[in-house]
């Protein structure tokens, strides 16, 4: 959880803790109070960590229509942006396309990265030639200052290492404590040795689009989902998580169409980094 | 920035007002009932308070709105910078241009052997680390526009109409040049009904980069400047020569009507019409 999520986390907590102060002596009311107090910190993480799934049901339910540009307006569902153009209903959905976790996770790194590699072209070709109809593929990436990022793990590294040793250093050390601590130093050891073989470390942001059309709004967004499920089939055989963005990401990724992040921080306050 | 600050505003609001009506449920001497009321208003605006940190570019324009319609922007997403190579946009307060680079890329894996296509995939990691500033590198597969082409092949197809039916007609006219004129009216006709009805692709790869600026110049400028970094690192790594792109050809990298044509719209449209048993 980065700084900025702990601060408003922490302040709209710190209000609800303030009115259960209050709510003492109210007999059933207070239960009921409590009731909603914890009821808004839930709507508060589920808002921090699944907004998709909240505000597309605001917007459905208040069918609000979001005009971002000029010809174009995102429907109530959140599941794509349309363009009006001669008559014709465009209809543009996006999907993530994020590496899995356990591939920076590796302890090391993969017998057949090199073959992994080589058939990566080839799988590529062969997507094309499945597709038939418009889509991209797209990559934004900003590499990262190789010493500041080696520093980084370095020091990650010995911390782990400090607490290893105060484990073992316990009369009674806890192995699987020991296994923890020693496969993650393993992991920042495999990043490290990667840096050392001339590989830079990189944050990225991966995504598809397609495009799809009707001659109405409802016929181009049914003929946007068949794209999108025949997008998540092609797909899958690079070893991506595909997920369909729905919610307030599919205006940021259309903005993404003209102006990218203009600077790292930028692009790390856009989405979470993958690790 | 403005966007931060009005987030920080929207913020400190919500957060006053949700502690305001909490400290009345404290201190208020009134019923349990009007309290949970109090309560319920000061929950509002606390979980309002936490939605600014994703949603305050839209908040005050749901506020505005006009019979559900949310106007976040009634401009053009962008405008052509005057010297046609970039795009101009406004995002609040602030001034991007953004370029795009075209790198041509001509040959296929099927003609690389397992070696070069391991060399190839880790030049590709190479290349997305050609720049600490954010580089977009998109691989776009649209449907070749073949209006033109189309048109110069019934062009074709209308001239040896003429001609086989001027043949036809004329009593002195060979058999063998009777047969030949029919024989090149059906190859037209066959490739015409052919390239209509079939759809050709397309394959592009290119590379955006942005800039923020304070004024429209200095943002192009920034982002020429950031486009020519773009096109010597990855010329270096790849040995090809990328373009910047100018004028409208840049329209079919941004603009979803610009990647089917609208020949093509029409064809399936029609297509499915018939199919479906329409007029």
């Amino acid at each position: 959880m980065d700084e900025e999520t702990i601060f408003y986390i922490a302040a709209t907590f710190l209000v609800g803790t303030i009115a259960i102060f209050g709510l003492g002596g109210l007999g059933a009311f207070a239960t009921l109070g409590f009731l909603l107090v914890a009821c808004s910190w839930i709507l508060i993480l589920i808002i921090n960590y699944a907004d998709f799934l909240v505000f597309p049901l605001v917007t459905k339910l208040f069918k609000l229509r979001i005009v971002p540009a000029k010809n174009y307006y995102i429907p109530p569902a959140q599941t794509c942006i349309i363009k009006n153009a001669n008559g014709i209903y465009y209809a543009q959905g996006y999907l993530t396309a994020n590496i899995y976790n356990y591939v920076f996770s590796a302890e090391r790194p993969e017998n057949d990265e090199s073959s992994n590699k080589a058939e990566g072209p080839e799988r590529w070709e062969r997507i094309v030639m499945n597709v038939k109809f418009p889509f991209k593929y797209h990559l934004i990436s900003a590499a990262e200052d190789i010493q500041q990022y080696r520093d980084d793990l370095d020091a990650r590294r010995g911390a782990l290492e400090f607490q290893m040793s105060k484990e073992m250093m316990t009369g009674n050390p806890s192995q699987m404590a020991i296994d923890d601590f020693q496969r993650r130093i393993n992991i920042l050891e495999s990043r490290i040795d990667k840096l050392s073989t001339g590989e830079r470390p990189i944050n990225t942001i991966m995504y598809i689009e397609t495009t799809a059309f009707g001659v109405s709004e409802k016929a181009a967004m049914d003929a946007l989902d068949d794209q999108i499920h025949q997008m998540e089939t092609v797909f899958n055989s690079f070893n991506l998580s595909i997920a369909r963005v729905v919610g307030r990401e599919v205006y940021l990724l259309f903005k993404f169409n003209y102006a990218i992040p203009s600077n790292i921080e930028a692009m790390k306050k856009v989405f979470h980094e993958q690790s | 920035m403005a966007s931060l600050d009005l987030r920080t505003l929207l913020f400190v609001i919500f957060i006053s007002v949700s502690l305001l009506f909490m400290v009345f449920v404290d201190v208020l001497p009134i019923s349990p009932v009007w309290k949970i009321l109090l309560l319920v208003v000061g929950l509002f605006f606390d979980v309002l308070a936490f939605s600014v940190r994703f949603y305050s570019y839209i908040m005050l324009p749901i506020l505005r709105n006009k019979k559900g319609v949310v106007e976040l922007n009634l401009d053009d997403p962008f405008i052509f910078a005057p010297s046609n190579n970039a795009i101009i946009i406004r995002d609040a307060d602030a001034i991007f241009a953004s370029v795009y680079i075209k790198i041509p890329i001509y040959k296929s894996a099927t003609e690389m052997l397992d070696q070069e296509k391991e060399a190839f995939a880790k030049v590709f990691g190479n290349l997305v680390t050609v720049s600490k500033n954010p580089v977009r590198f998109t691989s776009q597969f649209y449907i070749i526009n073949k209006d033109g082409y189309v048109d110069k092949i019934k062009d074709k197809l209308n001239e040896s109409e003429e001609k086989f039916r001027s043949i036809e007609l004329n009593k002195d006219a060979k058999h063998e040049e009777v047969d030949r004129a029919k024989g090149e009216l059906t190859m037209w006709h066959n490739m015409y009904d052919n390239i209509i009805k079939t759809q050709s692709y397309s394959l592009v790869s290119y590379v955006v980069v942005t800039a923020e600026g304070g004024t429209n110049e200095e943002a192009v400028n920034l982002a020429l400047q950031y486009a020519d970094e773009a096109v010597a690192g990855i010329g270096a790594i790849l040995g090809v020569t990328p373009n910047i792109v100018s004028g409208e050809e840049m329209l079919l990298f941004m603009e979803p009507d610009y990647s089917i044509p609208l020949s093509t719209i029409t064809e399936q449209i029609k297509q499915k019409t018939l199919s479906e048993g329409g007029v």
